[in-house]
């Protein structure tokens, strides 16, 4: 019995392994480095959600953001520099991870809308949305309006 | 031409300073320029006269825009902005007159994107009506995304016969729902 057991333990380790990879939590977060996609009353534009073309992998356009693991993904967001300087020098939204499944049944963009994770050595939280390439204009407007739509909280930089 | 009319329902209170105003409002209808309603309110205001003048609302709804627009590089597409921003401020002039109570109406809210759209919203907590505005108007799209009683979501072409209709309903939604 113990053989067995000790037996399956590395497929065991490994499965878990597999299953922390592809496991999600029910929010994501998204950083917001310009106040003016904020209105002076905290609604946020869908231009925080617009996908960049130049970001373009395996045919997916990656637009980052950061899974919300843990209480500390806030936070070190808020304090994530760039060349030195803050990153998100207006906010971080929160975006239920729900949505992309509902915009993902929308008509006109079914399935157009995916995720992954994407560790960073300094971000182990960073993630992609993702966006296929071939998205017409409007459909990725779409996108990002719906995104914007559904963000839950927006916890200023102060 | 449009004229602005008063909030109070007693025009004849505000006559003088509707005629001391009129030369000027004909122009800013002309040149459809919403720069000219704040210079009104701001030479209203110098003058002593009647405040809150109806510029003050509209302006505090399109300020925002008009400022975006300034920033704009192709000329069609600032064009198209201020065209859709001023129909709504006519609409919201309109609507002033039936008295709809603007001062609980957020102000339109613009960015200009990395691909040289322009994107105009009208944000609230429970639904955003949008223009992504580029510089062919028949490529440019409105939207509302709704998350009230389920979501609701529409979308469509700026370009076509309806538009004055559509923007009319847009706005006509907005109030209803403030």
């Amino acid at each position: 019995m113990v053989l067995i057991i000790r037996s399956c333990l590395p497929s065991w380790f490994c499965l878990c392994s597999v299953i922390r990879r592809v496991s999600y939590p029910d929010n994501f977060l998204k950083g917001v480095s310009n106040r003016e996609l904020l209105t002076p009353d905290l609604g946020v534009s869908a231009g925080v959600f617009h996908f960049e073309l130049a970001k373009t992998n395996n045919g997916w356009v990656e637009q980052s953001i950061c899974w919300e693991d843990d209480d500390s993904v806030v936070d070190l967001m808020l304090r994530q520099k760039k060349e030195g300087e803050i990153q998100f020098k207006a906010a971080v939204v929160r975006v239920p991870r729900s949505c992309v499944h509902y915009i993902n049944k929308l008509p006109q963009l079914e399935e157009l809308l995916s995720y992954e994770r994407k560790e960073l050595d300094e971000n182990p939280y960073h993630g992609n949305l993702l966006l296929k390439k071939d998205t017409h204009k409007w459909a990725r407007s779409k996108v990002a309006w719906m995104l914007a739509s559904h963000v839950s909280e927006v916890i200023i930089q102060e | 031409m449009k004229n602005i009319k008063s909030g109070y329902g007693n025009a004849n209170r505000f006559v003088e300073e509707e005629n001391w105003c009129s030369a000027k409002r004909e122009y800013g209808a002309r040149e459809r320029d919403l720069n000219v309603l704040w210079e009104l309110r701001n030479e209203a205001v110098h003058a002593g006269l009647r405040k809150p003048f109806i510029a003050d609302e509209v302006y505090r709804i399109v300020a925002n825009v008009l400022e975006g627009v300034g920033g704009i590089k192709v000329s069609g597409v600032a064009k198209l902005a201020k065209n859709v921003v001023w129909d709504i401020a006519e609409l919201i002039v309109d609507l002033q007159s039936w008295n709809v109570d603007i001062n609980r109406i957020p102000p339109l809210h613009s960015v200009l994107l990395e691909d040289g759209s322009f994107l105009i919203e009208w944000i609230f907590s429970k639904y955003r009506i949008g223009f992504v505005l580029e510089e062919k108007k028949d490529e440019s799209i409105w939207y509302l995304v709704s998350i009230i009683e389920g979501n609701v979501e529409a979308s469509g072409p700026l370009s076509g016969t309806n538009y004055k209709k559509l923007l009319a309903e847009l706005v006509l939604f907005v109030f209803g729902n403030s």
